[in-house]
């Protein structure tokens, strides 16, 4: 498959990118949860939790999720009927609610450490 | 065709089902994050129905996804085929375990 490098295509490929970055994140995620019944475990995880490392990549994820449910919305919403003639119009939105989106709960992650 | 139906609604689920989980997971008071009431919560059977469709809605919404992505990209029918396969055997594996975890 070949790409013409417009906003749209640009938009579809970070998708499927952040796609599967996330479902390979699910995995991880499930087999963390996996150790989450016994108590030592859990406080080990919790204050591992707190590390600015991996509170950085919590950041990461929270704008990997952002951009995925967002462009997800925009392709509904064109598939939905709304003309592709506002497709770039709806990827700048989406940017800028992203945007929006990831300072405030980048503030509130933040907060939890410092 | 269905396929791609389900892939929308569950895409639908897991876009209010995060809103709902990140707002549990950073916007609840310290205590609320302890061992016992976290436990506490996960035995509750309206949080198990919901980390149950949560679950097995990302599986789906993931793995429909990287499946759609393997049919185009991957040329070679034996590697797509094992590829497949593979993936389809994965996401059972792991709506077992992910099941597993919710309910004991």
């Amino acid at each position: 498959m070949r790409y013409r490098w417009n906003t749209g295509s640009i938009a579809w490929l970070v998708h499927r990118i952040t796609g599967i970055i996330l479902t390979f994140y699910l995995i991880a995620h499930i087999y963390v949860l996996s150790h989450l019944k016994d108590p030592e475990a859990y406080e080990k995880l919790m204050s591992m939790m707190k590390n600015p490392i991996i509170k950085f990549g919590e950041l990461i994820l929270f704008a990997l999720v952002l951009k995925h449910v967002f462009a997800g919305i925009r392709i509904t919403l064109l598939e939905m009927g709304v003309s592709t003639k506002y497709q770039k119009q709806l990827a700048y939105a989406g940017a800028l609610i992203i945007a929006v989106l990831w300072f405030i709960g980048a503030f509130y992650f933040l907060q939890e450490v410092f | 065709m269905w396929g791609w139906l389900f892939h929308r609604v569950t895409g639908i689920i897991l876009a209010f089902g995060l809103i709902y989980h990140f707002f549990m997971m950073h916007f609840m008071e310290a205590e609320a994050y302890s061992y016992q009431s976290v436990i506490q919560r996960l035995s509750e059977p309206s949080w198990k129905l919901f980390n149950i469709v949560f679950l097995i809605s990302a599986l789906y919404h993931g793995f429909y996804g990287i499946n759609g992505l393997v049919k185009e990209y991957v040329k070679s029918e034996g590697l797509k085929n094992f590829l497949k396969f593979f993936m389809f055997i994965l996401s059972l594996a792991l709506a077992f375990f992910g099941i597993k975890i919710v309910i004991f």
